[in-house]
């Protein structure tokens, strides 16, 4: 009897599949892998120039070539793009996309541990490659994020990722950094009634936190080179930042705290990239000097102060850029990384200028996150990592037409999409 | 035989309390402190009379508790006891317009959550117009003696609570030695607040105000449905006796006030706004940012105690660093900080000029201030007759007490204060204060060295205790909190634990890292909330018994909080 | 005796006059590209507004004396931008106590200090709906303003002829606040319903007891006894009576379509959805039965009820007839509206003036002001956004915002500090680093038990 059920669960097992398939209609759209010539195109390579009409061949996920005058070799899959034109993928440098599936609901939240010190988590494991909004996304020519960890004092190891893949490894784009919170002198929001002197305390212990632990961070890898050390992942995780081999996310926005920050990474010779840098334009001359390359935004955000010229905020990146500081933009976003374009946008029309801020979405996070020989230009050898566009793409009535990551061809839909396809003309409408 | 009537009874039973008061001057006084006869004569000092009328060479007398006589040739009766007061100075006794002086924060007024949050009752609402201050008053409150020695003889003192918290009374300052004693009128005013109930309604100001427009409707038709029964019952619904309602009736006939503690410019003219609708008289309390208000204060005759608290001046620091920006910045914010500066210490100079009388309000000053504040204000502006009457005759008047209070007149109540020199002088020190008919005898210090800034004497490592029993509270935006905080000394620093009013019940928590150094108190407690566990960080300064400072939330915000040390415990 | 009464009179109308009336401007904005939204794009147009209404918008106008004039040449002229839902200038946001508060009004706590205003002026918005919070499933009143900024007279902020309008809101705010935060009615979307339901039906009750003692009291020798007043109840009735518009923050398709069935059991035709992220899904029904829908562009996610929406939103809602408007709900998000707007180009290839409308005339309507403004029209009020390119474009620069005829941004003239008040002691000037978050509170909420403002 037992050996006879068993026997029917089996068949069952086997047979569901079979059955549910059986009730499925239509097909869903999947990235695909191949040999793709893109063709009759205006080129912005970003690095070297535009190609007012050439070709781009893809295959084996690289940019095999680009040029005036090739030809489609065969097998290609040509794609006559007829006057659009194509750019890089855009890198929006700072997001929880992927961390963070619905803000309210903390069971979908992935982005900050318990603890103040855990440099040693790991981004890119808790990265949902089936996130609703990764689809959501790429669909607007983002093709790369920087996912965040948050909270503490260092809230662990951020990681660049390509908006494609069904695994973390595969999703990999090469850049992993410590995220570190630099003390603030800021106040957190409207509601932080601290007085001045109270929140410099609070900083200050901070700051004496920070620097102990890079000292013991410091005395771990001395002691790692001559021997076995215990098992600490926290020291271990830093020792790599003291050695230089791991870059640190220092997120920092007001001003004095920047100026505060530039000494201590010149102090602790470390490899540092400045995060948020909201207040940067105050400071720009100086981070420059410092040669500090900057991950700021959003640019859609208030002035820092009341004091401050409505426009701040739209106006940061451009402010810094002119003063000779390496800036990339971020959106800060979990749902909507897709304004980053709309966010570049911005920083164009106050200041930046176009070409600035589209190098702030594509070769400058590339450079600063040590990634220029895969991504950031239309360039031969790079990855196959770029949008096709019926436009400027920071403009939104610009329709975005295709998108490639990694060499595939990403589907152009997403259940925003569908939702429009189902219910534009619903049926029935309003009488049965 | 006439029958003793309810009301005929309690005038007896007055009376009765009168004489009991009065017989216990007639005991021995085994200390030797009360007085030896209630005649005084204060003989050719320089009296100001009134703002702006001074008289030379001119005695006063006082008798029971009244000015008898003011003049230069007045016969000085055998039992008084004479005061040689050719250099003094006498002026009226101040009036504080608005303060709580002596009053007593009620036990567990914190936070409260109202059993169905949907449908409070009125005391949960913070709605307790009935309640008087005088059940709140300590007559044994050293806050009477800290104000009277500053100069004042008499405030209006109004009771703790929230929106509506009960109604005010005007008292002597004197050491009376009972509240009834204290009152010259009692129960004269409406007080009222824009302090919402926390989690319960009406918990901001959305609440509040339209809380006020119920209330002064069902308030007007309480009224209507009483008269109704009264002028003939037969047929007619039982009106309930509202108590709350009941309170209203006095100011739907305009014949008391509402007292609004509107410090803000947005308080002050929601204030207005619901006079405007609803017709009460009003007085504006503790104004601090009334300039732009004054068209809709004069054309509603509204009156205004403006507060005696002043923002303070803090020097301009140098721009840390070689920050360019910072200098040039700092420069451009310093100049608007002093601009808003002006505004603030010149608001009783701007209402001078705007023809309206003012007097003012003690409630969020401390009282050893009162004189540099002053200065303040007339260096900005503010004249001295007008200042002396904003002290004096103007509160008298606002208050409706004109015919007892303001002025050194034959016949008023004996409030005065003595001077050695002319009060508005730098050097003038307060040698007496008679407060109704009380004499009190103050020190007179040798002219200070000059000191550098305003005479703040306390040497920077003094410590003070902080063992004892503080009584806090702290205005969150779910609303305020409070609850005690006990301190004791153990082997090595100190040990404390925090009690917090919550509707749930209170709440204890230890409190860490108890600081005490210099004029700072600091603390640490940890709580526990929905299984995550906050850090609370206090800190701040002391100033005799009161502790100002902050408590930090960490993510969830920073508030203030206030704490006084409550010496019986 | 006539003289005196006849000056009494004078000095009080002068009186009243000083009190209600605003600043009202004349200008003529010359050359530029005028976008009326109701009557197409205008080249090299005029526009001539005197005491704060647009007289004349024609080719080659002349200034009348003392006129001055605006060179709008090479730029675009449109509509001052209307917010149909934002919560700037306002000191307090939810009553949030209790399941209904409709007698309170955010006309009472209006700001007119807050910087805010400013900044919504330098996003070319004249006009903003100060709503109350969602934490009760009907909330309070709310205020419609004009962006008079520089005044320190919120009277002086409000749109005197605007037509009452209501908060509601359905869903996880209403149900979170007083179901899991206070454990009363409502916990689910049928006690938002019922909650509804029951201060309807009451409020019927209590419009006829009162009906029942003006009857009796006009009679010889009876003697009523009034009826307690609760203006809460008489708001209600008033709703009922068709002088207040609901304006509902909504998410869900089911809740939406609840509402809608509930007015209609009550006779109740003046309603307006708020946010309405699923409004698509019943688009039919919001054209047929609604005043419109007001929505946000792109957000979603935030929340588990917004989880399944789309951007195209707005996008079909137009294309289904239902009168639909882009709000902004953030003091961030308020200054550029007009790309909020552009968004619906990408998602859903709305046609310039289409796109526009969804700041302008639509928001209009729903707040019953279309007769008065949302629109460049002979007549109408003389509220305007200029701006240096075609504002659906993202490199579009705010230059000018008038309204009344009266100009409140000039990116030319106005200085960087634009505070009204300043702290007289605040030697530091607070730095903030996350005002523009819309979630501002969320997560204060389970450590103060309520949400002080929960407006997402």
């Amino acid at each position: 009897m037992n050996k006879m059920k068993k026997i029917l669960y089996s068949l069952l097992v086997a047979l569901c599949p079979l059955l549910a398939f059986g009730q499925i209609d239509g097909e869903t759209p999947k990235p695909q892998a191949g040999t793709f010539f893109l063709t009759n195109a205006k080129i912005v390579t970003v690095t070297k120039g535009t190609i007012a009409k050439g070709s781009v061949l893809i295959q084996d996920g690289k940019i095999a070539d680009v040029g005036a005058n090739l030809t489609a070799p065969s097998g290609a899959q040509v794609i006559d793009l007829n006057g659009l034109s194509i750019y890089p993928g855009l890198i929006d440098s700072g997001t929880s996309l992927g961390l963070v599936e619905v803000g309210s609901v903390p069971e979908t939240n992935d982005n900050v541990e318990i603890g103040t010190v855990s440099p040693q988590m790991q981004a890119l494991t808790a990265v949902n490659p089936n996130s609703v909004a990764i689809p959501v996304t790429r669909v607007s020519g983002v093709t790369t994020v920087i996912a965040n960890p948050a909270g503490g004092l260092f809230p662990g190891t951020a990681a660049l990722i390509n908006l494609v893949g069904y695994t973390p490894d595969q999703m990999y784009a090469g850049f992993k950094g410590i995220v570190m919170n630099f003390p603030s002198s800021a106040r957190r929001s409207n509601f932080d009634r601290r007085t001045d002197a109270q929140i410099k305390e609070a900083a200050d212990k901070a700051m004496k936190n920070i620097n102990d632990l890079m000292d013991k961070a410091k005395l771990y890898a001395d002691i790692d080179a001559a021997t076995d050390v215990r098992y600490y992942p926290e020291m271990a995780a830093l020792a790599e930042v003291v050695k230089g081999n791991t870059t640190l996310l220092i997120e920092v926005n007001a001003a004095a705290d920047i100026l505060e920050a530039i000494k201590w990474v010149q102090e602790r010779k470390v490899k540092a990239i400045f995060t948020g840098v909201l207040e940067g334009w105050r400071v720009a001359d100086k981070i420059a000097a410092a040669g500090i390359p900057v991950v700021t935004g959003p640019m859609l955000g208030m002035p820092t102060r009341g004091s401050d010229r409505y426009d701040k905020a739209y106006a940061n990146p451009g402010l810094m850029a002119k003063a000779g500081v390496k800036v990339a933009i971020r959106t800060s976003d979990t749902e909507n990384v897709r304004n980053l374009p709309f966010n570049a946008g911005f920083a164009a029309a106050y200041g930046m200028g176009k070409e600035e801020a589209l190098k702030a979405v594509t070769i400058n996070p590339a450079e600063i996150f040590g990634v220029a020989d895969k991504l950031g230009s239309i360039e031969k050898g790079k990855s196959a990592t770029l949008l096709v566009a019926d436009g400027d793409p920071f403009e939104t009535k610009t329709n975005i037409m295709h998108v490639f990551i990694d060499g595939y061809k990403i589907p152009m839909t997403n259940r925003q999409v569908r939702l429009y396809q189902e219910f534009l003309k619903r049926d029935p409408g309003l009488v049965k | 035989m006439k029958r003793f009537t309810q009301k005929s009874w309690s005038k007896w039973l007055m009376l009765l309390a009168f004489l009991g008061y009065g017989s216990v001057y007639a005991q021995s006084d085994s200390n030797g402190e009360s007085p030896v006869t209630k005649t005084y004569a204060f003989k050719n000092a320089t009296v100001i009379q009134a703002p702006g009328k001074s008289l030379s060479k001119t005695t006063v007398l006082v008798k029971n508790g009244v000015i008898s006589a003011v003049g230069t040739s007045v016969q000085i009766p055998p039992d008084a006891q004479v005061i040689a007061a050719d250099s003094l100075y006498i002026y009226a006794g101040f009036i504080d317009g608005l303060n709580q002086t002596g009053v007593k924060r009620p036990e567990n007024q914190g936070r409260v959550r109202a059993e169905n949050p949907a449908k409070p009752t009125y005391t949960e609402s913070g709605v307790t117009p009935q309640v008087s201050v005088l059940e709140q008053v300590d007559f044994k409150s050293a806050q009477l003696e800290e104000w009277r020695k500053a100069g004042f003889t008499t405030a209006h003192i109004v009771p703790y609570g929230r929106m509506l918290p009960g109604s005010g009374s005007v008292v002597s300052l004197a050491a009376h030695g009972a509240v009834d004693a204290m009152v010259l009128k009692g129960n004269n005013s409406m007080y009222a607040q824009f302090t919402g109930a926390g989690g319960t309604y009406p918990s901001n100001s959305l609440g509040i105000m339209a809380m006020w427009r119920d209330l002064y409707k069902n308030a007007q038709l309480s009224w209507e449905h009483q008269n109704l029964y009264k002028a003939n019952p037969s047929g007619i619904e039982r009106p309930i006796n509202d108590q709350v309602l009941a309170s209203f009736y006095p100011t739907l006939n305009k014949e008391r006030g509402v007292v609004f503690n509107a410090t803000g410019l947005l308080e002050a003219k929601r204030a207005l706004d619901l006079q405007k609708q609803l017709g009460f008289p009003l007085i504006l309390g503790n104004l601090k940012e009334g300039w732009t208000l004054i068209d809709q204060i004069k054309a509603s005759n509204t009156k205004v105690f403006l507060s005696l608290a002043l923002p303070e001046k803090k020097e301009a620091k140098k721009a840390d660093g070689d920050a360019a920006w910072l200098a040039s910045e700092k420069e451009a914010r310093n100049e608007r900080i002093e601009e808003a500066y002006k505004m603030y210490v010149a608001q009783a100079a701007t209402f001078e000029k705007a023809g309206i009388k003012f007097g003012f309000a003690g409630i969020d000053a401390k009282s050893g201030d009162l004189k540099k504040n002053l200065k303040v204000m007339m260096d900005n502006g503010l004249s001295e007759t007008a200042a002396l009457a904003a002290l004096t005759t103007n509160p008298a008047e606002i208050l409706g007490m004109s015919n007892q209070l303001g002025t050194v007149e034959a016949g008023k109540l004996a409030n005065l204060m003595i001077s050695t020199a002319p009060y508005f002088t730098e050097d003038a020190q307060i040698k007496y204060m008679m407060a109704d008919g009380m004499l009190y005898e103050y020190e007179i210090k040798a002219p200070a060295k000059k000191t550098n800034g305003n005479g703040n004497g306390n040497a920077s490592n003094a410590s003070f205790d902080p063992a004892g029993t503080w009584d806090f509270t702290s205005p969150t935006p779910m609303g305020e909190i409070n609850g005690k905080m006990v301190i004791e000394k153990a082997a090595s620093g100190y040990t404390g634990k925090m009690t917090v009013n919550t509707p749930e019940g209170s709440s204890s928590e230890d409190m860490t890292l108890i600081k005490a150094e210099g004029d700072k108190l600091s603390f640490q407690i940890n709580q526990s909330v929905q299984g995550m566990t906050i850090t609370l960080n206090v800190s701040g300064t002391v100033s005799g018994t009161k502790f100002t400072g902050n408590m930090d939330t960490g993510q969830f915000g920073a508030f203030p909080i206030s704490a006084t040390k409550n010496p019986g415990l | 005796m006539k003289k005196i009464f006849f000056t009494i009179g004078l000095v009080l109308t002068g009186f009243t006059a000083m009190i209600a009336q605003t600043k009202k401007g004349s200008m003529l904005i010359k050359g530029g590209t005028v976008i009326t939204v109701t009557n197409g794009t205008l080249e090299n147009t005029d526009v001539l507004i005197q005491d704060g209404i647009i007289k004349q918008i024609g080719k080659g106008l002349s200034a009348p004396s003392g006129v001055k004039v605006v060179d709008a040449s090479g730029q675009f002229v449109m509509p001052g931008i209307i917010d149909a839902h934002s919560h700037i200038a306002l000191d307090a946001v939810n009553e949030a106590t209790s399941p209904v508060t409709a007698e309170v009004w955010t006309g009472d706590v209006i700001d007119p200090l807050d910087i805010g205003i400013y900044r919504a002026l330098a996003g070319g918005v004249t006009i903003s709906h100060a709503m109350h919070g969602s934490a009760n499933a009907i909330g309070g009143q709310n205020v419609t303003l004009k962006h008079r900024y520089g005044t320190m007279n919120p009277d002086d902020l409000k749109m005197q002829d605007a037509p009452r309008t209501i908060k509601f809101a359905l869903g996880e705010n209403p149900t979170r606040v007083h179901g899991r935060g206070n454990n009363i009615q409502p916990r689910s979307r049928m006690g938002v319903e019922a909650v509804i339901r029951n201060a309807f039906s009451e409020a019927l009750q209590y419009k006829d007891a009162w009906a029942k003692y003006n009857a009796e009291k006009g009679k010889k020798g009876a003697r009523p006894v009034p009826p307690k007043s609760d203006l809460r109840m008489q708001t209600l009735v008033d709703i009922l009576d068709g002088k207040i518009i609901i304006h509902c923050h909504s998410y869900r398709a089911d809740e939406i379509y609840m509402l809608i069935k509930v007015c209609q059991d009550f006779g109740i035709e003046k309603l307006v959805f708020q946010h309405t992220n699923e409004g698509f899904k019943v688009a039919p029904e919001l054209a047929k039965y609604t005043m419109g829908a007001s929505v946000f562009a792109d957000w979603w996610a935030y929340k588990f009820e917004v989880y399944y929406s789309t951007a195209y939103n707005a996008a079909i809602l137009m294309e289904n007839g239902v009168v639909t408007s882009i709000n902004s709900d953030s003091g961030e998000l308020i200054r550029h509206l007009y790309h909020e707007a552009g968004k619906t180009q990408r998602y859903g290839g709305l046609s310039d003036e289409q796109a526009l409308s969804l700041i302008t005339i639509n928001p209009a309507k729903q707040l019953g002001i279309a007769d008065k403004v949302g629109s460049i029209e002979v007549g109408k009020q003389g509220d305007i956004a200029i701006f240096s390119a075609h504002p659906l474009s993202v490199y579009a620069i705010p230059q000018m915002t008038i309204i009344d005829g009266v100009t409140y941004f000039d990116i030319k003239n106005d200085r960087d500090d634009m505070r009204l008040a300043v702290s007289p002691t605040e030697q530091v000037e607070p730095i903030f680093l996350s005002e523009h978050d819309h979630k501002c509170m969320q997560d204060t909420e389970w450590l103060f038990g309520l949400a002080e403002h929960s407006h997402e």
